[in-house]
């Protein structure tokens, strides 16, 4: 078990540097901000995005924002936030999804969650977001 | 991720029939041609009459096998295996080539959710052009679906009314629907990308993905067996235990109900003659396949010689979504634009239908 939560979090370490930021979502009504995370074209997580800073916001905070975004902005801000993230030394398991998930930091946010496979050997779509992602 | 509000939930539930209305063109289209067509048959319930309940409830399963498949991961991990592992620029060809001869092998609606998704995830991962990829995808499941008397509807309606034996069929199909797959498939080394990316590999939830295969195979199975509510029943039931019954795409089956209703009320409505000349017959089974798509027009033309009939069905069925149900089935789950997919479909199968009239001049002209 330990050796496999190694693996994930060392899994998430290295697919870090090929993650890209996907389509921008907005909430209803002007609600929330947030980037799709891709890797090999898996959407992997979302990012919320703060526009009032022009900068991320953590987990667990999504910012609802009334007035109009850049959305090539906000591409570029969470794609350098990405470059400067590190895979956080530590991962839960999800019994029900079989899928250990390890948590992404900048600075001293945690702004993803990624899912690795139960052996810790590679990277786990979030198949909400994926349907997401081409569906609508 | 965090979970959505109530509220939230309640909003992104109630403003999906608006959105489907707002954004998705070809359902709001569908949906005025069935208003026009109910006028003209003088009954609101007219078109809806006519549809096929036991195919759409066959695709309703497919939709929702396709979708677990499509959630589980495992048409990324093959496509990304294949992207990694094939020679450079032929991954896609290769998954273009087997993606038809596997619809040779099952009905064109199913080969469809899988190897549309396959192509386009292919080209993605390589850094290709996805919209080209979903064109020669469905270009190649139509062609390759066309080659055995099983592999698509109008395929079974001509050799069953004609009684026509497999040997007599693929005589014909084989030279005729081979050499365009082919050539689709290799048209895939250009549009497929090179693109090459390390990093780790990614995963599968099999226990998902064994469930959507399986759900495929019972839709398949038991619409082919005639059993529409296992083959509708059983796949949604799984869907919804493996909690994501929130992914069906109603759209995608509401589009197919609407393509149905549609194509079965305008082909009620056409008074046409059969033709009995073969280059006629294939002009009219083109023009009337672009129309009321091709399984309608292909019950409209029975009687006519049966070649060119299958050939202009066929062939007409690459030009635009409307003109095969599986072409709205592969828009519909991958994403793509219909700007981005329409003026693309229209040239290649526009091409393709030019050149085959030439053909049948050349051949079908001497009979």
């Amino acid at each position: 078990m330990l050796e496999f939560a190694r693996l994930a979090v060392e899994t998430v370490g290295r697919a870090l540097p090929y993650f890209s930021v996907g389509p921008v979502f907005r909430g209803p009504a002007g609600g929330p901000v947030d980037i799709v995370v891709l890797y090999d074209g898996l959407a992997v997580d979302i990012v919320h995005y703060d526009p009032v800073s022009d900068s991320v916001s953590p987990k667990g905070r999504p910012v609802h924002y009334a007035g109009p975004v850049d959305t090539e902005r906000v591409r570029r801000t969470v794609a350098r936030v990405l470059r400067e993230s590190v895979a956080l030394e530590g991962a839960e398991f999800r019994e029900p999804e079989r899928a250990w998930v390890v948590p992404v930091a900048w600075r001293y946010l945690i702004i993803l969650h990624v899912r690795v496979s139960w052996n810790g050997e590679r990277i786990l779509l979030d198949p909400h977001l994926q349907a997401r992602l081409y569906r609508w | 991720m965090e979970k959505e509000s109530f509220w939230t939930r309640i909003y992104r539930l109630g403003s999906i029939v608006g959105r489907i209305l707002r954004w998705d063109r070809l359902v709001l289209a569908g949906l005025v041609v069935y208003i026009v067509l109910a006028f003209l048959q003088g009954s609101l319930a007219g078109p809806a009459l006519l549809v096929d309940y036991s195919a759409v409830a066959t695709l309703a399963g497919l939709i929702a096998g396709a979708t677990m498949v499509e959630a589980s991961g495992l048409l990324h991990w093959l496509a990304t295996g294949i992207a990694r592992r094939a020679p450079r620029g032929l991954a896609l060809p290769i998954v273009l080539l087997v993606g038809g001869i596997v619809s040779g092998l099952t009905l064109n609606d199913a080969a469809v959710l899988v190897v549309a998704p396959l192509a386009v995830a292919t080209a993605r991962a390589l850094g290709g052009n996805t919209a080209w990829a979903l064109v020669l995808a469905l270009a190649s499941v139509n062609l390759g679906s066309s080659i055995t008397p099983y592999g698509n509807p109008q395929g079974l309606i001509v050799y069953h009314y004609y009684g026509l034996s497999w040997k007599v069929y693929m005589s014909f199909s084989v030279p005729a629907f081979l050499p365009p797959l082919l050539l689709v498939s290799a048209l895939g080394f250009f549009v497929g990308g090179r693109g090459r990316k390390g990093g780790p590999g990614v995963g599968v939830y099999w226990r998902t993905a064994f469930l959507g295969l399986v759900s495929i195979g019972v839709a398949v199975t038991a619409g082919l067996g005639g059993w529409p509510l296992v083959a509708a029943g059983f796949p949604i039931f799984f869907l919804a235990v493996s909690g994501l019954l929130r992914l069906y795409n109603l759209r995608a089956l509401l589009l197919v109900w609407l393509a149905y209703a549609d194509a079965r009320a305008i082909g009620s409505l056409l008074r046409i003659g059969s033709p009995t000349g073969p280059v006629e017959t294939y002009l009219y089974s083109v023009v009337l396949s672009l129309v009321v798509s091709n399984v309608p027009s292909t019950v409209l033309l029975l009687g006519s010689p049966w070649r060119p009939l299958l050939l202009g069905a066929d062939i007409a069925g690459l030009v635009h979504p409307w003109s095969s149900i599986a072409n709205l089935l592969g828009l519909r789950i991958t994403g793509i634009s219909m700007r981005e997919y329409g003026w693309r479909s229209a040239l290649l199968g526009g091409i393709l239908v030019l050149v085959y009239l030439v053909l049948s001049f050349i051949f079908f002209g001497k009979t």
